[in-house]
This record gives structure tokens, C-alpha cells and sequence, in this order.
């Protein structure tokens, strides 16, 4: 089988007295992109410097492209970074910075010359390429950034919160330059960020990160709808939470009772009969009805505040224990509900996730 | 809009009338006797205490004048090699500071600020009694010691200074594109760290083609540096030619120093 573009094996990282990694175990496919997603302060930068060489694990191995590559230092390594600052040499043209790792490999001048020009004119700077970077916008800097670490067609590219530092409007047009780029030049990329919507449309795959731990590795699908964790489900978009017990697993189907009553879900691994567990559910896969209905789950409630959102409003229902429940709903020409309103709250079986609790 | 406007009332709103008086008041006192100097070093009369008519003659005899051209050809040997010998060591010292974790380092860090602040004539003593202990003659070369001694610590707070203010992980980013630790000192640290090692080396030559208490102990026969010698030329009074020299010495220091207050205002200049 291929080998992974980038795999770490049980990998620890303590800073003197702080330890920031807990045995992290990561496969990173090639030619995949691939984010590390988690808040700030949850060791995602810090495995990403595992990988560049920039830091040793202290315990546990990295792995490039399958081999092992301890005491391999940073400029030995066939990666390269974006920084989070971008790291541009102030002190160099912007066709300097970009021939920079080309001219350490002793590429021939003409060569130079030619992939320099590419890259520039892949991310739209060619006609830049004798200024100053101090005399960029921010948005071109992080194309000076990109274009100076592409060129050297490395095995994996590392990308350090690129767009953390640029406005909304460029965000989002960087998000799909980039991934437009990672599509046509097929390199590894391994994005960290902590924003929960560029790892969605961007990943391949993404690892959900907290507190040095890796939470859950899969498809951007599949983290939000089949979270593995009460952390997961909260980080990545809103849910509602109802705890429950595992009354009977049957056909792929678990029926679980919480204090709201009796509900169908999809079976998850792990959780047999007796067991506790947490019921996740998403706002906007629950609607609303005037009458209770045996085909899906159901809830009674009341309105007991109305949030209008622009294409959604979000309605807070109060259940009979006192608990509030959080819907959303389209805005159809069809009738809206009130603040007061008796309304029975449904969703389908397999819109619920279970959770341990 | 507004913070700008702020900021515009602050720049621009003079002081109170008293307080420019005052400050007018503080500059006459601190540079009058230097403006008399210069002034009387275009005196045609010998006497300091009259005015005689304007001449530039005293220069001219200074040109003529065989062992003060010899002291300033000393003095501007000792400068040039202790601010070349001053600035390697300051600049190794400042970046073995800050890149290196040791025992003692935040010890040796301090001690690059002692020389500035320990009396001249301590320092003085000190160094003579050095010398004299290791057997070392005193020459122009034990001149040249004490003046590295003297200098080499404000060559590494300057370095250190602008060594810690180096944005980014500029380093990091060259050995992530294979630059070896040597290319990416030489391509990426050198530069950026140029002008304070330029600043550390201008600031060291002032010091040293100015000092005369330091000087004073080192200094073995036919050492004499030009503060020395202006001292000897004293013993006949104050005259013209002591004026002028002093003239020229006050020039060439605040020519060097101008372009030592342009490179610290001016972090691009040279850098880039
Ligand atoms: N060089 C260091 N020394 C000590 N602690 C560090 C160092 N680098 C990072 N940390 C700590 O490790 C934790 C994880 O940091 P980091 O990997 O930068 O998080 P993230 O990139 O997810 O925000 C943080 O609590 C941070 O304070
Ligand atoms: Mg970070």
C-alpha cells in the first residue's frame, strides 16, 4: 500500500513543564487535503511544527511519505510552511522571496527564472515581482507566502491559519483559491485553523482537536452529523443535548428513554442496552408541527422565544420538564409560529446522534 | 475619523510660554561654552579673552603641527581596530544572548551593561593594574584592549536590541525553504540585524576616538591619542589651535553621531 504523505504514532509534546500533545495518532493520506481544526491553545500549531522539524516529539514518532524522521532537521525535510504571520524577508524582492528555497537546491538560474514566474502567476502577482513585500496588502502577502512555498513542489504543505489575519470577503475567496490549487497541483495539504467553516469546505478530512487530544478524524460529513464527542458536536455548529438510557438496540435502529420520553435513533457502536448516553440533536433537523406524530420522534413544548435570522428563525421551545430546546426553521411562505404557541417538536431517527456521556 | 485628530491637537498644541523659556534657558547654559569655543577658534588675536577679527589660520597650523598629526593618525588606529575587534565580539555575545539557553546568561547579559556604568577612572585603574599584573607593556596595542573592554558591551545591548526585535519567525521560515543554519544566518540574520550591528560599531568608534580618562592609564610612550595630546597643548593655556582641534574633534563626533541617531530611528536603512 502507499505510504501516508504524513503519519504521527503516538506523539507526545512536552514544553518544560507543560505537556501540549497527548499521544496523537494521525494518518494523512496523499494528495489529500486535510485540516486540523480545534480552539485556541489545543496544540495544533504545535503538530504542525512536529511535522516541519521545527520542534522533536517527546515521545511517539512523525512519519513523512513512511519514513521515520527523527533528528531529521527542518530544512532536511521535503515540507513547507505558511506561516500564520507569513514570514516574508522584508530585506528581499518579492522574486527573491519566492526563489529562496529553489536557489538552496541549486536549481539553475534560467530554471529559477521560469518556476518563479509560474508560481507568481499562479496566485495573480506577476507583474509584482521586482517589489518590496513590505509593500503588499495582507491578502497579497499570503499569495507571496503560498507561492513561495509551492514552488518547491514539496511532498506536503503545511498551512499555519493562512487566512486567519486577512477580512471575510478575502477569506473566502482565498478558501477557494486554495483549494482550487491543492486540486490542480495534487500536494498534501495539512491546514490548521480553528474556524470550524473553512475546515468544513475545504477538508478532504479533518481532525477535530481539544486540549492535545485528537477528538475524531473523518469526513467533513460525517464530524457533523456523527460527532464523537459532546466536545465535537459543540465546536462544529450548535446542537441540543438530551441525556438518555439505551433501552433497546434492534435492526440498526436504538430506542433510548431520556426524562422527555422514548426516542428512535441510529445505532452507534459502543452503546448497548442500560448504557447512558447523551441524544445530540441539530436545530435544523427538527421542525415544527401543531400535532404530535407517531411516525418520527416528537416532543411537546411551547414557544417561548422567536429569533428571526434572515432566511431562518430559530425558536426556543420550552419542554414540560422546563428544558429548552433550540429548532431552527426555514422562512417559507407557510405560517410561522408565535412566542406561546403549543407546538410538538419532531425529527427523524436518523437525525439524532448518540454520544457518551 | 477622530483618533487621527487627536493625535494632530497633540503634535501640534506648543507648551505654556514659562516652559519654552526654561528649555531655551537649559540649552544656552549647556551650549554657550561650546559655541565661545568655536566661535574664538576663528580669532586672529592668541589671547581667549578678546575678539581680533576672523581667521582661519589656527587650522592651517594644525595641519603643520608633525605630533598632533601624529596623535590623530593614533587615534584613529586605536578607534578602527577596537571598533572592528568590539563589534565581532559584541555581535557574537549578543546573538550567543538571545539564542542560546546557558547557565548564567541572564549574569552575562547585565554584565554587557557594566562598562557603561562603572566610573571611567575605576575602569581606568582597573585596566592599568591588569596590565602591569600579565606583564602586558603599555603600548598603543594595551590602548587598543582597554578600548575594547570599554566598548564591546554597548556593541551587544545595540545588537541585542535589535536582534529581539526581529518580527516573525524569519529563521524558521529559511530553514523551512533548506536553508542550512550557516546560509540562513548569513542570508537572513546578518541583514536584518546590520544596522544595530552598524549602530553598536559607530557607536563604538565615538566612544573610543573621544575617550581620554581610560586612555590616560593605558596609554604607554608614543601612544598618545588626541585627547591626550589636546590635554599636553593645554599646559601653554588655552590657544586658538587647542579651539580648533576641539572644533574639529566636536564635528567629526557629531557627524557620527547623526548617522548612529539615523540608523536607530531608521530600522530599514542598510537593512534591507
Ligand atoms: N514554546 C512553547 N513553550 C511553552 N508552551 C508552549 C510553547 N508553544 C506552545 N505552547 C503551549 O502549548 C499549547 C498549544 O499551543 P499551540 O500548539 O500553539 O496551540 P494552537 O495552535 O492550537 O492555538 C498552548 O497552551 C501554548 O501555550
Ligand atoms: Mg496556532
Amino acid at each position: 500500500m502507499d505510504p501516508y504523505a504524513v503519519e504521527l504514532l503516538r506523539v507526545s509534546k512536552s514544553y518544560k513543564s507543560y505537556q501540549a500533545l497527548f499521544g496523537i495518532d494521525l494518518q494523512i493520506r496523499k494528495g489529500e487535503f486535510f485540516s486540523l481544526l480545534g480552539p485556541s491553545g489545543c496544540g495544533k500549531t504545535t503538530t504542525l511544527r512536529l511535522i516541519a522539524g521545527f520542534e522533536e516529539p517527546s515521545s511517539g514518532e512523525v512519519c513523512i511519505d513512511g519514513k521515520p524522521v527523527a533528528g531529521l532537521p527542518a530544512y532536511r525535510r521535503n515540507v513547507n510552511t505558511v506561516f500564520q504571520s507569513y514570514s516574508l524577508f522584508p530585506h528581499l524582492s518579492i522574486f527573491e522571496n519566492v526563489a529562496f528555497g529553489l536557489r538552496r537546491s541549486k536549481v539553475a538560474e534560467h530554471e529559477i527564472t521560469r518556476r518563479v514566474g509560474e508560481a507568481l502567476a499562479m496566485v495573480q502577482l506577476s507583474e509584482k515581482s521586482r517589489g518590496r513585500t513590505t509593500e503588499l496588502s495582507g491578502g497579497q502577502q499570503q499569495r507571496v507566502a503560498l507561492a513561495r512555498a509551492l514552488v518547491n513542489q514539496p511532498a506536503v504543505l503545511l498551512l499555519d491559519e493562512p487566512m486567519a489575519a486577512l477580512d471575510s470577503k478575502l477569506r473566502k475567496e482565498m478558501r477557494s483559491e486554495l483549494k482550487r490549487l491543492q486540486k490542480s497541483l495534487g500536494i498534501t495539504f495539512v491546514l490548521v485553523t480553528h474556524d470550524q467553516e473553512e475546515a468544513l469546505t475545504l477538508s478532504d478530512r479533518l481532525a477535530v482537536m481539544n486540549q492535545g487530544r485528537v477528538e475524531q478524524v473523518c469526513e467533513p460529513r460525517e464530524v457533523y452529523e456523527r460527532p464523537a464527542s459532546r466536545f465535537v458536536a459543540e465546536f462544529i455548529g450548535t446542537a441540543n443535548f438530551l441525556p438518555v438510557k439505551v433501552l433497546e438496540v434492534s435492526n440498526g435502529r436504538t430506542r433510548v428513554e431520556g426524562e422527555e420520553g422514548q426516542f428512535w435513533v441510529v445505532s452507534r457502536a459502543g452503546f448497548g442496552v442500560g448504557d447512558s448516553a447523551e441524544l445530540s440533536l441539530r436545530p435544523e433537523r427538527m421542525w415544527l408541527g401543531k400535532e404530535s406524530d407517531p411516525l418520527h420522534n416528537s416532543l411537546q413544548g411551547v414557544v417561548s422565544e422567536t429569533i428571526f435570522m434572515g432566511p431562518v428563525t430559530r425558536y426556543l421551545v420550552r419542554l414540560a420538564n422546563g428544558h429548552l430546546l433550540l429548532t431552527e426553521k426555514q422562512n417559507l411562505e407557510e405560517e410561522a409560529f408565535q412566542t406561546g404557541d403549543s407546538v410538538c417538536v419532531h425529527w427523524d431517527a436518523d437525525s439524532g446522534a448518540l454520544l457518551p456521556r | 475619523m477622530w483618533p487621527s485628530r487627536v493625535i494632530e491637537m497633540r503634535e501640534e498644541k506648543p507648551g505654556p510660554i514659562w516652559l519654552r523659556l526654561y528649555a531655551l534657558t537649559v540649552y544656552l547654559f549647556l551650549y554657550t561654552p561650546i559655541l565661545v569655543l568655536i566661535l574664538f577658534s576663528f580669532n586672529k588675536s592668541r589671547r581667549n579673552s578678546s575678539w581680533g577679527g576672523f581667521t582661519t589660520s589656527w587650522y592651517a597650523t594644525l595641519w603643520h603641527n608633525e605630533s598632533l598629526m601624529r596623535a590623530l593618525a593614533n587615534s584613529l588606529k586605536v578607534a578602527c581596530l577596537a571598533t572592528l575587534i568590539s563589534t565581532v565580539i559584541g555581535t557574537m555575545a549578543a546573538l550567543a544572548l538571545s539564542r542560546y539557553q546557558f547557565r548564567g546568561r541572564e549574569t552575562v547579559g547585565s554584565l554587557a551593561y557594566l562598562p557603561m556604568m562603572v566610573p571611567e577612572i575605576v575602569m581606568g585603574i582597573a585596566l592599568l593594574t591588569f596590565f602591569i599584573k600579565m606583564g602586558i607593556q603599555l603600548s598603543i596595542v594595551s590602548v587598543i584592549l582597554a578600548h575594547v573592554a570599554f566598548s564591546v558591551g554597548y556593541v551587544t545591548v545595540t545588537v541585542r536590541t535589535r536582534l529581539a526585535g526581529l518580527a516573525g519567525n524569519l529563521e524558521e521560515a529559511a530553514a523551512d525553504l533548506g536553508a542550512t543554519p550557516m546560509e540562513t544566518f548569513w542570508l537572513v540574520t546578518f541583514p536584518r540585524i546590520l544596522p544595530g550591528i552598524m549602530s553598536g560599531a559607530l557607536l563604538a568608534f565615538t566612544l573610543s576616538f573621544d575617550d581620554f580618562v581610560i586612555t590616560f592609564f593605558t596609554a604607554g610612550i608614543g601612544a598618545t591619542t588626541l585627547p591626550l595630546k589636546i590635554y599636553s597643548m593645554l599646559k601653554f593655556g588655552v590657544t586658538p589651535e587647542v579651539n580648533a582641534i576641539s572644533t574639529i574633534m566636536l564635528a567629526f563626533t557629531v557627524c557620527l553621531l547623526a548617522l548612529w541617531s539615523r540608523l536607530e530611528s531608521d530600522p530599514k536603512s542598510l537593512g534591507r
